[in-house]
């Protein structure tokens, strides 16, 4: 006999405490709005898009800003600001996806070594260790040198390069949770391992959960960047912010534009995910103020 | 023993802490003193307001939330409350040392236990490092340590809990203090070792003569250790007597409550009784009486009336309405 | 003490291990015919003599049997031959990583000199104006790319102000920028983690304890809550030295500062797959002899540890 009305009223009752907490915080509630705003204009990108990111106007390139061009044309007399707007759709995709992916290798191999323990814990960990063993970034680059760049490599390479981070992450959550009362309680109870497993660790395993996934989208789209500023990334004429860098940097001189503009907003779009996983650690726990 | 000499006169003192909620009156017009060579008990539940006392006589506050607001601590013919920061420093750990309820955690992990010792000693005497090794080393032996020289180079987590409250206590002993205050101090330790520390504050007081405040919500480490007793409620004293007067003769309801809720292992009775109602909130305490929630002779004018400290007899004074000659007809 | 070090010595083994069977699968997926980079791209030439080129090289042995043979070659320092000069790749780095570490040094350096007293003076004025600044100023340092960072460095510092040579190696002056792209995310990281330990250890009894004798503020502040709020940094600089070894990477691109970093990645667009290899396998290996290194500084530092 499960109690499933218990398992769902703790991650819902928590939520609407959660989004109060963040109000508090104006660093996060303007981290918070902006992602929001983010995600919104990498979904509805092509419709509010002044222009069209590949169309080239090659008589006017590295125009600086003015009208209509708010930010300006880049070396091929692309709009820059329309770049900007579909890069956004290539990072939060990028970022979305490595997140999630990453999350759910991570929260299978964590969870499973964490409440199971024994033999498959120390597999399990001495090959996430392995993975630690590379500078991040470093693994991802040499992935991406091997494979070539496209969204799907980048996706691929930062998956590898970040799930034992959420692997340790839910394994040590779980590793607590296991030890606490209801859990014993739900054994007392005559629960099967998998169930206590899936209806009773996991879901409460998920608050600090959100916080690395939130905090993993920031770093996600940072390494983009970088994969894409080295031409590793995503492959051009595909617009990534970090690709705008790096073209950019060419013609930093007679058109600096381009390249402030494609950085600022890289910058703006981590520090975004920053404050907000900043803030979702605060309200979560206060304890945990940094 | 010159009893009749007052080391520690606290008047009227005012302390407010400023929590997220409020601000906290936690020490409320609270007056007691301590004289020369004697042991005063300062009794009450959690949250009434005595680890508080201390901190303001120690004037160790925790900043910027806590703040004395009112009153005076009067101390070797000074005010403590007046003192500079600077003036204040010479005194603790010199004059005034204070010992604290979890030693392990009041203890600097990742320094040696010798060392801790030695730093006391040579913040307020000028003597060289063998010379202070050498003083910290005899510390050490004289609360009960016998092998000083190897517990000084261990570090607290490799030592027991009863052993680290023997540090601690050697630790505030270093530089012969004329005033200890002992906060909770065997709060956390098994009862066997209880029995130890306390014998070695009693011990302390009798060779060295210092004088000792003994803070704790434990009525029978009083009935051992104290000589006089000041029992707190929700930031006031409510009642204070020498100790056989105030287990012989309680006046307050609550002092009488928490006698009987001591479990006595001669009574026959085989109920525990307890003191009904939860802790009083300090950010808005009842009104007149502070007790008169959880009092079983409340009458309607407690619920109005503050009452003051009433002489019932000799150094035994109550602060109840029961023994104000104006309403004390009311109870016949 | 020693054993705690050779525990950890134990652990280490497997990784490297295991770093080096990923680092030969990943060779191993190299787009490109080795075999054709050696002989040239002949159309003529005979079977046998591609053929020869593969016995040659190794290559038609089974895979488990090529890992092996990597690996012991690794062992005696054999990282193969840069395949557009031929020259060793081993000399290739040995010429390159010194100067990455000088860089990664230098870094750190301007890291903690920034960032400790930062989070120090954060964690005592906590709530105040400079707190807040500091919160926000050093998340946001630890947010940009360091590459950006070194480009708007480039063009307000050596192109506007002339005041620091645009790219290259020699004079310490080279180093002052791709010091300052490098070290400024490391810096927020540790101000904010400096800020955070300290706050917590100033909370701590045994602080309460340390006023309680009579010691001096500066004592206090100095000689127990830093000491105490130190030892989790050292981790963090552990840490992140895999991060500021990744950034090395993107600032030698930059600045064409002539590293391990701008060493793989030139190698990258030369398809020069030896070299890209060796690279990867001396920084990851680096990375974990650095973080062994660390944990037994942590476990000087705390003595708890050992014991655990």
């Amino acid at each position: 006999m499960e109690r499933k009305e218990e398992v769902e009223e703790v991650p819902r009752g928590e939520l609407r405490t959660l989004l109060r907490n963040l109000r508090r915080s104006r660093t996060a509630t303007f981290g918070l709005i902006y992602v929001i705003a983010l995600v919104i204009v990498a979904i509805l990108a092509p419709i509010i898009s002044p222009f069209d990111p590949y169309a080239q106007d090659l008589q006017n390139r590295l125009q600086p800003p003015s009208f209509p061009h708010i930010l300006g044309l880049d070396e091929f007399g692309r709009d820059v600001l329309a770049r900007l707007i579909h890069g956004a759709t290539v990072s939060m995709q990028v970022g979305l996806e490595v997140v999630l992916l990453s999350l759910l290798i991570g929260v299978v191999v964590g969870a499973i070594s964490g409440y199971y323990g024994g033999w498959a814990d120390m597999v399990c960990m001495r090959i996430a260790d392995i993975f630690l063993a590379f500078p991040s970034l470093v693994l991802a680059i040499g992935i991406m040198a091997v494979l070539g760049p496209s969204i799907f490599n980048v996706v691929l390479s930062l998956v590898i390069v970040s799930w034992p981070y959420y692997a340790r992450v839910i394994r040590s959550q779980t590793i607590t949770l296991k030890k606490m009362d209801f859990i014993t309680a739900a054994i007392a109870m005559g629960a099967s391992k998998k169930r206590i497993l899936f209806t009773h660790i996991i879901p409460n395993a998920i608050p600090p959960v959100i916080i690395l996934a939130t905090l993993g989208m920031g770093s996600a789209i940072l390494a983009e960047a970088g994969l894409s500023f080295l031409g590793l990334g995503v492959n051009p004429p595909i617009p990534s912010w970090g690709s705008m860098v790096a073209s950019g940097r060419d013609y930093i001189l007679q058109a600096p534009h381009i390249v402030i503009s494609s950085g600022l907003v890289i910058t703006i779009t981590v520090l975004a995910f920053n404050l907000l996983g900043d803030g979702l650690r605060d309200a979560l726990d206060p304890r945990l103020r940094i | 023993m010159d009893k009749d000499k007052v080391l520690l006169e606290v008047r009227n003192l005012v302390a407010c802490i400023e929590t997220g909620s409020g601000l906290v009156k936690a020490v409320d017009d609270v007056s007691f003193d301590v004289r020369k060579g004697e042991i005063v008990g300062l009794v009450g539940e959690s949250g009434c307001g005595k680890t508080m006392t201390a901190l303001s006589i120690m004037r160790l506050l925790p900043e910027p939330f806590g703040r004395i607001v009112g009153g005076s601590i009067y101390f070797e013919g000074q005010d403590l409350t007046k003192l500079t920061e600077e003036e204040m420093r010479a005194i603790r750990g010199n004059k005034i040392s204070i010992i604290f309820q979890d030693p392990l955690t009041a203890l600097n992990p990742i320094m040696k236990i010798g060392e801790q010792i030695v730093e006391a000693i040579v913040s307020h005497r000028k003597v060289d490092k063998n010379e202070a090794k050498r003083r910290a080393i005899e510390l050490l032996h004289s609360v009960g340590i016998p092998d000083g020289e190897v517990i000084a180079s261990q570090y607290p987590f490799r030592v027991s809990g009863g052993m680290r409250q023997r540090v601690m206590i050697a630790v505030a002993l270093a530089c012969d203090p004329v005033l200890l205050i002992a906060d909770e101090p065997t709060t956390n330790l098994d009862v066997s070792i209880q029995a130890q520390i306390l014998e070695l504050i009693n011990e302390i007081r009798r060779k060295r003569g210092t004088s000792v405040l003994l803070i704790t919500h434990n009525l029978g480490l009083v009935a051992w250790l104290c000589d006089r007793v000041f029992v707190m409620y929700a930031g006031k004293i409510v009642e204070h007597a020498p100790t056989e007067a105030l287990f012989a003769n309680p006046y307050h309801p609550y002092t009488q409550l928490l006698l009987k809720s001591v479990p006595k292992l001669d009574s026959p009775r085989d109920k525990l009784t307890t003191v009904e109602g939860e802790v009083p909130n300090l950010i808005k305490p009842p009104s007149g009486c502070r007790f008169h929630p959880r009092c079983p002779y409340v009458k309607e004018f407690c619920r109005t009336v503050e009452p003051a400290l009433i002489k019932v007899n000799t150094d035994h004074y109550t602060r109840c309405l029961m023994q104000d000659s104006r309403y004390s007809g009311e109870w016949k | 003490m020693l054993a705690y070090i050779f525990k950890r010595l134990a652990t280490v083994i497997p990784v490297f291990l295991g770093v080096s069977v990923i680092v030969f699968i990943i060779m191993l997926n190299t787009p490109g015919d080795p075999v054709l980079v050696r002989i040239g791209l002949d159309p003529n030439v005979s079977p046998e003599k591609i053929e020869a080129a593969r016995r040659e090289l190794g290559l038609d042995q089974p895979i488990y049997i090529q890992y092996f043979k990597f690996l012991a070659r690794l062992v005696q320092g054999d990282l193969g031959n840069n395949i557009r000069t031929g020259r060793p790749v081993a000399q290739d780095i040995m010429e390159a990583f010194p100067r990455t570490l000088i860089l990664a040094v230098t870094s750190i350096l301007l890291a903690i000199a920034i960032g400790i007293p930062a989070g120090i003076l954060s964690a005592k004025k906590q709530y105040s104006a400079f707190d807040s600044i500091t919160s926000v100023g050093s998340l946001l340092a630890a947010s940009m790319p360091n590459f950006w960072l070194a480009l708007v460095l480039i063009m307000v510092f050596s192109y506007w102000l002339k005041l620091t040579p645009l790219s290259g190696y020699g004079e310490p002056a080279h180093l002052i920028l791709p010091t300052i792209a490098l070290g400024t995310a490391l810096a927020g990281t540790i101000t904010r983690f400096t800020r955070s330990n300290m706050l917590e250890v100033i909370r701590q009894d045994f602080i309460r304890t340390a006023k309680a004798k009579g010691l001096k503020e500066s004592v206090v502040t100095f000689k127990h809550a830093l000491k105490n709020a130190l030892i989790p940094i050292v981790t963090v600089i552990g840490l992140q030295f895999g991060t500021l070894l990744s950034g090395a990477f993107f600032v030698e691109v930059v600045f064409a500062y002539p590293g391990i970093g701008r060493l793989a990645v030139q190698a990258i667009l030369q398809k020069n797959y030896t070299v890209v290899q060796g690279a990867i396998l001396v920084v990851s290996i680096s990375f974990v002899l650095i973080n062994l290194l660390i944990d037994i500084i942590y476990a000087y530092i705390d003595p708890r540890v050992q014991y655990e």
